[in-house]
């Protein structure tokens, strides 16, 4: 008995190693059972894996993520989009969408992200993406303006798969009023559109002023869907395209 | 119901207090026995000391999140880091290791393979305590971890080594062993003492980041009031082995009708008894400690 009671003991112990970054925290509060915090947790929070053969060598964003393999699941290792976010000093975001469709296109449609599932707050929120580039397999994809703030499609030079989009995302951030000086939220969503609606949805927001992640096309108790620690979190479970909408709470930084 | 941040921080600092009290009575018995005493498995008293040891740390183990949870209101992700958690776990399975198989380690003389598994189950849960430490994460961190997990190990060996003499010897009995405890005791302390300053000076400047940073912070002070309290700690255990081995000296070598055994057994009890109370502060100052250093 004693020998059965130890080896669940140790079973628990590597389980709750594996799983504990999918644990529910409330906002930027860290944890408190040990008096400092794992230094790893931008490894741990999203499980490592190797990238896609075909995305990884484009990635250059200028955040934690650079260096750090990409996540297995949607977008890199199965059908879906793996969507990398992290606030600028403006209130803005810089944000990479990795999409892996589960057949070759020849067309793609963006348009900017449809905020209605996000709240009464972002009523007047009017997204742009600017400084769109998209990359269809390793070919470049031309984006009028390299703008999306409207729905447009683009035509592919060749049937493509996998698919990147790095851009910055403007006019989502509204100040929380009442409350701190410098609180905002922002609401994000992908700027690929034409996908199925049931493709899964991996949302990162990297960023040292991040707080927390609304998930409010969820049920009322599920809409607190942040994981991990900051500057690293990450939304619990995939969302379905369809309802792929995000609150971001975070700090604006002081104007210099 | 949620306590307010003071009963939290009270709760769960008292809470610390008998994981390391629980973890000195435990491991410390089982390094007394393994380094000291191997033939000390009879006394009575030791295996009361190692199941008390082993009660506290399993009740420290669970209240330390059960707290937060119940009382504080938080969220388990908020409470314990991945790997603070998966230590919590591997801790519990030593200590039902040590439920389980105390019987079979005190069954004979505390050498070879008992020696071997009793070291191994003081240095597995050593681990655990560093695991969760503030030795995780931030700048030098392979330092701290070393310097911890020694300090850690040398506590369990002086600390719980110093309870373990005395619950043999204030008793009165068992003063025959004296002679040749007390020698082997010393050893082990001077050397405990050593590690336990060089590894707290170590991990106290990579935890503050500096002497500066060191002098000028609050842990830095919490730190000098535990160093002064370990001074006179040290003053009160020299006076306890010369008390401790005049009254060995005496039990072998004089006459039983010289009315001097008792006195100075009741005055090596003393100032045993002082020694532990420092301890016990010793371990208090430690709690606040983690409470009160920087985070990495």
């Amino acid at each position: 008995m004693g020998l059965i009671l130890i080896a669940v003991l140790c079973v628990s112990a590597v389980t709750f190693y594996k799983e504990a970054p999918e644990l529910p925290r409330s906002v930027s509060a860290p944890a408190t059972g040990a008096p400092s915090p794992i230094a790893s947790d931008a490894t741990a929070n999203a499980p490592s894996g190797s990238p896609s053969p075909k995305i990884a060598p484009t990635l250059t964003r200028p955040n934690t993520t650079t260096k750090t393999k990409l996540p297995k699941g949607p977008g890199t290792s199965q059908p879906g989009i793996l969507l990398m976010a992290s606030p600028l000093p403006d209130g803005d975001f810089d944000v990479a969408e990795i999409v892996r469709l589960r057949a070759a296109t020849t067309s793609l449609r963006l348009g900017p992200p449809r905020l209605a599932q996000a709240g009464s707050r972002f009523s007047r929120a009017k997204p742009v993406a600017s400084q769109v580039q998209v990359s269809a397999g390793d070919q470049p994809v031309m984006v009028p303006g390299g703008r999306v703030s409207r729905r447009i499609d683009l035509a592919l030079n060749a049937p493509a798969g996998d698919i990147e989009l790095r851009y910055r995302l403007s006019g989502i951030t509204v100040r929380s009023v009442p409350s701190r000086a410098g609180r905002a939220l922002t609401a994000i969503s992908p700027l690929v559109e034409g996908v199925p609606k049931d493709l899964p949805v991996k949302l990162l927001v990297s960023g040292s002023t991040v707080l927390n992640i609304q998930c409010p096309s969820r049920r009322m108790r599920e809409q607190a869907c942040s994981v991990g620690r900051p500057p690293n979190l990450r939304v619990k479970h995939n969302l379905p395209r369809s309802r792929a909408v995000i609150v971001v709470q975070f700090n604006l930084p002081r104007p210099q | 119901m949620t306590l307010n941040q003071d009963l939290m921080d009270l709760a769960l600092g008292a809470n610390r207090v008998l994981t390391y009290g629980g973890y000195v009575l435990l491991a410390g018995t089982l390094t007394f026995w393994s380094v000291v005493w191997p033939d000390g498995r009879r006394n009575r008293r030791l295996v009361v000391l190692a199941v008390a040891g082993t009660a506290a740390m399993i009740i420290g183990t669970l209240a330390g999140p059960a707290i937060q949870l119940i009382l504080g209101g938080r969220l388990l992700g908020d409470v314990v880091t991945p790997l603070g958690g998966a230590a919590q776990f591997a801790r519990l399975a030593a200590l039902i290791a040590a439920v389980f198989f105390l019987p079979d380690i005190v069954k004979a003389s505390v050498v070879g393979w008992r020696r071997a598994v009793a070291l191994t189950l003081v240095v597995f849960l050593a681990g655990t305590m560093v695991a969760q430490s503030n030795a995780i994460g931030g700048h030098w961190e392979v330092a701290k971890i070393a310097a911890t997990g020694l300090h850690v190990l040398a506590t369990c060996a002086w600390l719980g080594g110093l309870v373990a003499l005395a619950a043999v010897l204030i008793p009165g009995e068992n003063l025959m062993e004296l002679d040749q405890l007390i020698p082997r005791f010393s050893k082990v302390a001077q050397l405990s003492v050593v590690t336990l300053v060089i590894t707290g000076i170590v991990h106290a400047l990579a935890v503050a980041g500096g002497i500066s940073k060191l002098a000028t912070s609050r842990y830095g002070l919490v730190l000098l009031i535990k160093v002064m309290i370990f001074g006179l700690m040290l003053l009160m255990g020299n006076h306890g082995r010369k008390y401790a081995i005049r009254a060995a000296f005496r039990q072998l070598h004089q006459q039983p009708d010289v009315p001097a055994r008792s006195g100075g057994v009741s005055a090596l009890a003393v100032a045993m008894g002082a020694e532990l109370c420092i301890a016990f502060v010793i371990l208090s100052t430690t709690a606040l400690l983690v409470m009160v250093a920087p985070h990495p």
